[in-house]
């Protein structure tokens, strides 16, 4: 009865872990390129349960396979494409296919990002709207100077002095190796970019993000009715536990 | 639960601003020179659950991945595309057609930037901005006796005064623009605010910071069917992430009713 509650609160707590994501991405529906994400849990390891007390000599008797509560598996990002929504500003950048622009934090590492709502920064500099430097294929900021440049569908963008630049539009083999890292960046842990090929750079367009909040609110439902149901086995192996500790022992 | 209750507060909070900045573009729908404004979020940090004493896997334990903690607004983004421009027949109501702005004298030494350009002549023969302070302008004349020529101003911005058959230069209006449009801030009267240290340039339609029209007005670039769109969806965004506030209040709701 014991080791059942705390299965059950495995159970409790996995789905609040669930609920949380939830609420992140449903939280992020208007975010620019978010991409959602899902804890996918699964069974805790097999044990084999043994009987002792009722077996001859005390030997152990093997009744069979058992799983103990539930697991936190996998968080696992959808690279799904999001709608494309037209603003009509030159640094509004999509990316329609697979592809991530190559930004430069400021502690000199880079992150790579969907979200193409860029800005000119004081020097000149084609930055995001947080300030960090978009790198060209040499991994160097890109000097733009005016806002209004024309950039085609492969990310070659065109200067006023008529030399051009290429963004460093990359690609990941594994996409599941990419981390959130807030601001609408994503950094790598293992694994090096490569060049990125079958995509579509569109100006003007920005991509919206991935949730669709009506599967949202189900999954919403499902894991509040899935807590539920943990917390009913909780409170009645607590009366079974009570009646064992109140009852059977009265005369 | 907590973290559920946050991720849905700084959502909240967010939509709210979207909500802000819809309710004061619908405002403004007819201020002339008004430009359209539109918020746009960004994620928050994201905090790793290998360290939160959740049952996990071993790859989660050894990774870094991570459960998101809600959205902000990045930024509240301008849209500085042209509005309608429409006739007034005045002679001191300019529109800008193209990026410019009009300068207007912000009484410290600096200047503030406005696309609003329904101005009137004072006694002093200066041009006055509808929020009281002066349009920057190089005057080649004295303007006493303004009032008393017939006014005409070009594309370039040159003020021409004609008397009968002579014809006087006055005096020149010239435009401005920043690098970075996007970090002009408004600060009411139509005027918007030069950010510190931004580089301030002047010129006029060889330039092309863009034509001026003498006897029009440039309306708001307001697009109200966009926006009442926006308002919709904005709203039901707020819906649904209250709808995760309450999941998560409910859940505590039983968590507490454990121990009954």
């Amino acid at each position: 009865m014991i080791r059942g509650l705390y299965t059950a609160a495995t159970g409790m707590i996995v789905q609040e872990r669930k609920m949380e994501n939830v609420s992140q991405n449903l939280a992020n529906v208007d975010t620019v390129s978010f991409k959602k994400q899902e804890v996918l849990a699964r069974a805790y390891n097999n044990v084999t349960i043994s009987n002792r007390a009722s077996s001859p000599n005390n030997r152990r008797a093997p009744i069979g396979q058992m799983q103990l509560g539930v697991i936190v598996d996998d968080i696992h990002t959808d690279f799904e494409q999001g709608v494309l929504d037209k603003t009509g500003k030159a640094l509004d950048l999509a990316i329609d296919g697979q592809g991530f622009f190559t930004i430069l934090l400021p502690n000199g590492q880079e992150a790579y990002s969907r979200d193409g709502s860029f800005a000119v920064s004081r020097d000149g500099l084609l930055t995001t709207k947080n300030g960090y430097p978009v790198l060209d294929r040499q991994l160097q900021p890109i000097y733009v100077g005016r806002e209004d440049v024309a950039i085609d569908e492969r990310g070659r963008i065109r200067l006023m002095d008529g030399t051009s630049v290429q963004l460093n539009i990359v690609d990941f083999p594994d996409l599941q190796t990419l981390n959130k890292l807030g601001e609408n960046m994503y950094r790598v842990e293992a694994g090096q970019p490569i060049e990125a090929e079958d995509f579509v750079l569109r100006q003007g367009f920005l991509e919206q993000s991935n949730i669709n909040p009506l599967d949202e609110l189900v999954k919403m439902i499902e894991i509040s009715r899935s807590f539920e149901s943990n917390q009913r086995v909780i409170q009645s192996l607590d009366d079974t536990l009570g009646k064992a500790a109140n009852e059977v022992g009265r005369l | 639960m907590i973290r559920i209750l946050q991720t849905g507060r700084t959502s909240l909070n967010s939509i709210q601003k979207k909500m802000d900045t819809i309710a004061n573009n619908i405002a403004n729908v007819q201020t002339k020179g008004y430009k359209s404004q539109k918020a746009e979020f960004e994620d928050l940090v994201y905090d790793q659950i290998a360290e939160r004493g959740v049952p996990q896997s071993q790859e989660v334990r050894e990774g870094s991945q991570g459960i998101g903690t809600g959205s902000r607004v990045k930024n509240i983004n301008k849209d500085f595309s042209q509005g309608p421009l429409t006739e007034t027949k005045n002679t001191y109501d300019l529109a800008i057609e193209g990026e410019g702005f009009f300068g207007i004298e912000d009484g410290n030494g600096g200047i503030y930037l406005t696309r609003d350009g329904a101005f009137s002549l004072d006694n002093d023969g200066r041009l006055v901005h509808s929020s009281g302070r002066y349009l920057v302008m190089q005057t080649n004349l004295v303007a006493d006796h303004w009032s008393r020529l017939d006014i005409s101003i070009d594309e370039e911005g040159q003020v021409r005064g004609a008397d009968g058959n002579t014809s006087l230069s006055l005096a020149s209006i010239p435009l401005f623009t920043v690098t970075d449009k996007n970090s002009l801030t408004s600060i009411g009267d139509n005027l918007f605010a030069i950010e510190e240290g931004t580089d301030l340039y002047m010129g006029s339609l060889s330039d092309g910071l863009g034509r001026i029209r003498q006897g029009f007005l440039e309306e708001s670039n307001v697009d109200l069917t966009e926006e009442l769109v926006d308002m919709l969806t904005t709203q039901r965004a707020y819906q649904l992430n209250t709808r995760s506030i309450t999941a998560a209040d409910e859940m505590w709701g039983m968590t507490n009713n454990l121990r009954r």
